[in-house]
């Protein structure tokens, strides 16, 4: 769905939330005439359900196009091998194969991506700009985080995943 | 008796009884009350909480004695003593002496493992790992590098582990001993190396035609052994590699205290580097 000039996907598990809500109150109003008085706030806070996930997305959706000239300027090209602890908080640009890719139908997909050096988790809190696969080769552009913001190894909150070739052989 | 290790953590002797002591009294204090209470017997929680007001002040007492201060631990028993000095009725004091519990508990792991030196950090290079291994066999072909050169060194690799490598490419170019032909050549090459590679770092990853690399006959004081094959990519990053972990083993020799707090906190690279 386009919003604008922004692709907004809602995650599965939304669209989920939203079927299941949808069912329950259909089967109660059916069987309950109770119920059947509250259906006119009801309904709202049903669509709210699924509103509220496009909006989000809409938002980090923009945000995230607005952060990638800035990160396209100030990246630098490294190695995945030269990542360390002393460089969270840098812009870094690494490119190289996809080996796992986790998660995507919620919307926060993280991959695996290795070069000749190794290999390192990368992050995403939205949906990427194009759907990204296993042996794809991607230049990714993030930010060297911690795992679990405090503390863990270092990893990369993408900001942008692009894909720039396939693997050959696949 | 210390109960204190030569950092100040209190991770031995009696530290260890102090940390366990912190959650045993709190839940176990509050626990005993609460079997009393649902056997049926008459009890205060407002006097169960001594407990809790025990552990808060063990807690407060362990984070004074470290040499960081957390101000969150510290301030416990000002909550531990509220806690003693209010009348609660049984449920609810209860459930606010257990969450309290709960919460010194968090608060100790923090202490733990926040404010704790030397905590998380990696332990030194022990002869058995490979850049251990490494360090020896540099150490007894280069004896005499002098302090100052060990500091230039710790100082590029610091900088590029940063992913300062405008930064550390310019250090590496400006080293005084290298520039007077003092520095021993395999160190003066590294430097080259470092210096080159890094000033191309921010571009998109190409080989170039001519680049400096280390001779033929200093291949045996490498990490790495250079490839023999086509394979240009990789034995370009390789030179980088091995200049890195040349760097690293050199530095440290610095005897400059925040120097070593540094690269000790880069041991994890290093290893990285090396494929640990």
């Amino acid at each position: 769905m386009k919003i604008g000039n922004v692709d907004v996907k809602v995650s599965i598990l939304a669209i989920a939330v939203f079927v299941i809500f949808t069912i329950l109150v259909i089967i109660a109003s059916i069987y309950s005439p109770a119920v059947r008085s509250h259906l006119i706030w009801l309904v709202p806070v049903l669509f709210m359900l699924i509103i509220l996930p496009v909006a989000l997305n809409y938002m980090s959706q923009r945000q995230y196009a607005d952060l990638r000239p800035e990160y396209e300027r100030q990246a630098k090209t490294v190695r995945v091998r030269l990542i360390n602890e002393s460089m969270i908080g840098k812009i870094v640009r690494i490119e190289g194969v996809v080996e796992h890719a986790r998660f995507q139908f919620l919307n926060r997909p993280q991959y695996s991506v290795a070069d000749r050096t190794g290999a390192i988790p990368v992050k995403m809190f939205t949906n990427p700009e194009e759907d990204i696969k296993v042996n794809d080769i991607v230049e990714v552009l993030g930010q060297v985080i911690r795992r679990y913001i405090v503390t863990g190894d270092p990893i990369i909150n993408c900001v942008s995943i692009r894909k720039t070739g396939k693997k050959p052989g696949n | 008796m210390s109960t204190t290790d030569s950092e100040g953590a209190p991770s031995q002797g009696a530290g260890r009884y102090f940390e366990a002591a912190v959650p045993i009294i709190a839940f176990g204090v509050t626990g005993v009350g609460i079997l009393f209470w649902s056997a049926g017997y008459p009890v205060d929680f407002q006097y169960v909480s001594i407990g809790c007001t025990i552990s808060s002040f063990i807690l407060a007492y362990l984070a004074w004695i470290r040499p960081r201060k957390d101000i969150v631990a510290l301030s416990t028993p000002i909550y531990g003593i509220v806690f003693l000095a209010t009348p609660i009725e049984a449920a609810a004091g209860a459930v606010l002496q257990l969450l309290y519990a709960a919460g010194l508990t968090v608060l100790l792991f923090r202490l733990k493992r926040r404010f704790s030196a030397g905590m998380g950090r990696p332990a030194a290079l022990s002869s058995d790992e490979p850049l251990g291994k490494y360090q020896a066999r540099i150490l007894a072909e280069m004896p005499a590098v002098s302090p100052a050169l060990a500091l230039a060194a710790a100082r590029i690799f610091i900088r590029f582990s940063e992913g300062e490598y405008d930064e550390s490419g310019r250090l590496a170019s400006t080293v005084p001993e290298v520039a007077a032909g003092t520095a021993p050549h395999l160190l003066a090459q590294a430097f080259a190396i470092i210096s080159f590679q890094a000033g191309r770092m921010g571009e998109k990853e190409s080989v170039p035609g001519e680049y400096p690399v280390f001779s033929a006959e200093e291949q045996h004081l490498l990490f790495f052994p250079l490839p023999d094959s086509t394979d240009k990519e990789r034995a370009y990053s390789l030179q980088l590699d091995n200049a890195l972990v040349l760097l690293y083993v050199v530095a440290l020799r610095c005897t400059e205290t925040e120097i070593q707090v540094s690269l000790d906190r880069l041991c994890l690279f290093a290893r990285r580097l090396v494929g640990e």
